[in-house]
């Protein structure tokens, strides 16, 4: 079958199409852009009343909880007293020295890995 | 002094779409005040309840309205107003569930129907097609969209809506000759 059209039909379709008065409608539907947007602005205004209201309950907790992740990193490795050695090897005698270190040297291994494969 | 606004009827289309992609309002109600009697023709053609097509079109604008911004070229608006035209219509026919078993209830209000009812008319006859069915004969009658932009179009394959068409022409011509007959002897 091809795009043919039957042209009885064709005719009806077209006297079917009437030119539609649109003052009205048109009226109509430029109040129900104007409702839709305050609605968006009320959902908005809702979400950041939500968002408020959760940091300002959860505020406390939050803090309570980077507190313990800042202290639990700050954990000495190894014990070295008081001594120079103690002063010298601070930034990385703790949890997050070590973190930084294993990320540091899994990257440099990862790129030589990846280095000697492109090079074969 | 006049206001820009004043100039619009009589501005070309593609200006107007760019200035509605600002978020002009008045750019905006001149597209609705040219474009307007086109897709309520459409959707009355889709479902022949007048009251739900003219709520249909006026999704279809709101949806213009809210997406307008996204249209990458202003002189693709037509192609781009039928495709939102045909997905709000679309949403509408999957939220009342009809394409499920259409086509057996379409054979049913068909075999119930009398063709040689005085009643009938265009819409009517659209009526008691099966949605995929109208939609695909509406869109090519209608739009004079060729089968390939139509299955592009509803994401159908190009033989199913070929099949569609077809059964669908068979079918208005059968009630409508009737009708017509029936017409012509009173």
């Amino acid at each position: 079958m091809t795009d043919d059209r039957d042209p009885l039909l064709q005719t009806l379709f077209a006297e079917a199409q009437r030119e539609l008065d649109g003052e009205a409608f048109t009226a109509h539907v430029m109040a129900r852009t104007r409702s839709q947007r305050y609605q968006v602005i009320a959902g908005w205004f809702g979400v950041a009343l939500v968002l408020a209201a959760c940091t300002w309950l959860l505020a406390l907790p939050i803090q309570e909880f980077a507190q313990l992740i800042v202290q639990g990193l700050a954990i000495t490795l190894i014990d070295l007293g008081d001594s120079w050695l103690a002063w010298l090897f601070s930034p990385v005698n703790n949890i997050a020295g070590l973190l930084v270190l294993s990320v540091k040297a899994i990257r440099i291994i990862r790129k030589k890995i990846i280095g000697a494969s492109y090079a074969n | 002094m006049h206001k820009a606004q004043d100039y619009y009827p009589n501005c070309p289309e593609a200006l107007i779409v760019s200035f509605a992609r600002t978020g002009d309002r008045s750019a905006f109600t001149e597209l609705v005040r040219r474009w307007q009697s086109s897709i309520r023709n459409l959707m009355r053609r889709c479902c022949s309840d007048t009251t739900l097509a003219d709520d249909l079109a006026q999704q279809v604008f709101l949806q213009v309205w809210l997406k307008i911004h996204t249209l990458k070229q202003a002189n693709a608006f037509d192609a781009w107003l039928k495709r939102l035209a045909v997905s709000v219509w679309l949403q509408h026919v999957r939220k009342k569930d009809a394409l499920r078993g259409a086509d057996e209830l379409a054979e049913v209000e068909l075999a119930q129907h009398d063709p040689t009812s005085m009643g009938m008319d265009l819409d009517q006859a659209l009526e008691t097609l099966a949605d995929p069915v109208r939609l695909c004969v509406v869109l090519s009658y209608h739009e004079g969209m060729s089968h390939t932009e139509i299955a592009k179009l509803i994401e159908l394959p190009l033989g199913t809506v070929k099949s569609h068409i077809n059964r669908g022409t068979q079918r208005l011509q059968q009630i409508l000759a009737a009708y017509r007959d029936n017409a012509e002897e009173s």
